[in-house]
């Protein structure tokens, strides 16, 4: 069994800026398609291209790949619960995706000199999350943390 | 094995293979003021979130008999839920 995969994230940013009105600016309206490579976002408060989005979930934490492989030999083998957990783990069909695709659409309206407006539409999505199992005390039953 | 030592809540978190892609639809709105050295950008937030991820108490029997060997009767799973988040922050 052998995970290789490299997370990726595609995100397509629509960005709409305006200086005098909103309807001028929908004419000046640009889209720009950035494919993002393993991103590797240990936390956001943002989106992966515009600033000031809230994000307030958790599932950034998720991003860690697990390990590959394993161990089928500590001690921690010994126990069968652990055991079944570990073998279906790692028998499981690696069929899984980690492409995720964000869509950010982002409009703003200088009022004045020192006041903008601004309006954000947002879908995310975040993949899932294959680790598999946590022991309170790691180092006790033979388990490389991570 | 791959442990996790959960997201700094004092939890611990078992992992779930079957999790399903969390997708979530956010409206955002907001000001920002700059003046003179002094700025603030309140916004207002929306978000529905389709198979939201998050820990649950694990109703899989290996993983609560696990739980109580390694001393810890109430090990959390990640799994899917909907949910809607809303709220101001302030920058």
């Amino acid at each position: 069994m052998k995970i290789s995969k490299v997370p990726q994230s595609l995100a397509i940013i629509f960005s709409v800026t305006t200086t005098s009105a909103f309807a001028d600016a929908l004419a000046k309206n640009n889209i720009e398609v950035i494919t993002i490579a393993a991103p590797k976002l240990s936390q956001s408060n943002t989106a992966f291209a515009e600033g000031n989005l809230v994000m307030p979930d958790v599932a950034d934490w998720l991003k860690k790949v697990p390990g590959a492989k394993e161990k089928s030999h500590s001690m921690a083998m010994i126990n069968p619960n652990i055991k079944a957990l570990r073998d279906e783990f790692n028998n499981i069909v690696r069929a899984l995706s980690d492409t995720t695709f964000d869509l950010v659409l982002n409009s703003e309206y200088q009022w004045t000199n020192t006041l903008a407006l601004n309006a954000v539409i947002v879908i995310k999505q975040r993949k899932l999350s294959r680790t598999l199992f946590m022991a309170t005390d790691a180092s006790n039953w033979g388990l490389s943390r991570r | 094995m791959q442990v996790t030592g959960g997201l700094a809540d004092g939890k611990a978190y078992v992992g779930n293979i079957n999790l399903a892609v969390e997708t979530a639809y956010q409206l955002n709105a907001g000001i920002s003021y700059n003046n003179d050295g002094f700025a603030i950008a309140p916004q207002m937030f929306f978000q529905k979130v389709a198979d939201y991820i998050q820990g649950a108490s694990s109703t899989d029997m290996r993983v609560k008999m696990v739980a109580g060997m390694v001393g810890d009767d109430n090990l959390l799973t990640f799994s899917n839920t909907d949910a809607t988040l809303y709220g101001i922050i302030t920058d």
